[in-house]
């Protein structure tokens, strides 16, 4: 009898990722920080990404979560991730694969293309958003 | 049962009716049926689940269930629930969306939105204007 159970390493070890490319989903191990997609064989960021202090970038982009803390200030030309979670302030354009929260005094300036919003008390907001399961 | 007094009941488009034209209100207003004009007030708009409105919007404060198509401008507060489809350019000094709402527009919220000139007509969602500028250092 095998030691590793192959069905016990397709659990929890394992996550759900769409590539930023080409859109397709794929199966990822959870330690894993970059693959490669099966489908466009582009390379892909996994991990999960903090900004906690000021930051001017061409682009981020990865599959996994992006948080800009409460003293985060972030200006980009373009954004791609999974979720996104805004405490501070972010400059840029955003298309997120998933949901985008944003924070109460959180402050966003840009475009935003999610499939779901979730807006606390007091944010500032500018820009043109599309929001829905179908934008994607 | 409690005796409430006219002031306490709000105004109601029933799920049967369909209004088209302006109209305007002290308090509260609920629109469970369907609505196409213009609305301006001092007080507080529910658009229900069932509500369908296409108008444009200036009052206190929205709170949208249904589906609204149009200019809204909230004095105070908008609110998106879980179930709201909203197509529009929208400005409000605060804002709440649910996880779940639909919307597609510009979005203008903060304290100063109210003090920057309408962005001319509606475009309903299906024109999105140029990106938010990027400031000349990113562009090098």
């Amino acid at each position: 009898m095998p030691i590793l159970d192959a069905s016990f390493a397709e659990g929890d070890d394992r996550r759900l990722i769409h590539c930023l490319h080409c859109g397709q989903p794929q199966s990822v191990s959870r330690l894993a920080l970059t693959v490669n997609c099966r489908h466009c064989n582009k390379l892909l960021k996994i991990e999960d990404v903090t900004i906690r202090q000021y930051q001017a970038r061409r682009s981020i982009e990865t599959c996994g979560m992006l948080t800009i803390e409460k003293d985060g200030n972030v200006f980009s030309d373009h954004i791609a991730c999974g979720s996104l979670v805004v405490r501070g302030h972010l400059r840029g354009n955003v298309v997120s694969r998933g949901p985008v929260f944003v924070g109460a005094r959180a402050e966003i300036r840009g475009n935003v293309t999610a499939p779901t919003l979730a807006v606390g008390d007091g944010a500032v907001l500018e820009g043109d958003y599309r929001i829905g399961p179908a934008v994607q | 049962m409690a005796d409430t007094s006219p002031q306490d009941v709000p105004t109601v488009l029933g799920p049967d009716s369909s209004f088209k034209g302006e109209i305007s209100f002290d308090k509260v207003l609920r629109i469970h049926g369907r609505f196409e004009g213009r609305i301006v007030s001092p007080g507080r708009l529910h658009v229900a689940r069932e509500g369908r409105i296409e108008a444009e919007v200036e009052v206190a404060a929205i709170s949208i269930e249904g589906e609204v198509h149009g200019r809204l401008t909230a004095g105070d507060r908008l609110e998106l629930k879980a179930s709201a489809h909203y197509e529009g350019d929208l400005r409000a000094c605060r804002m709440v969306v649910e996880e779940g709402a639909v919307f597609c527009g510009h979005v203008s919220v903060g304290p100063d939105a109210l003090k920057t000139p309408s962005p001319g007509p509606s475009r309903g969602g299906n024109g999105h204007s140029a990106a938010t500028p990027i400031p000349d250092a990113m562009t090098r």
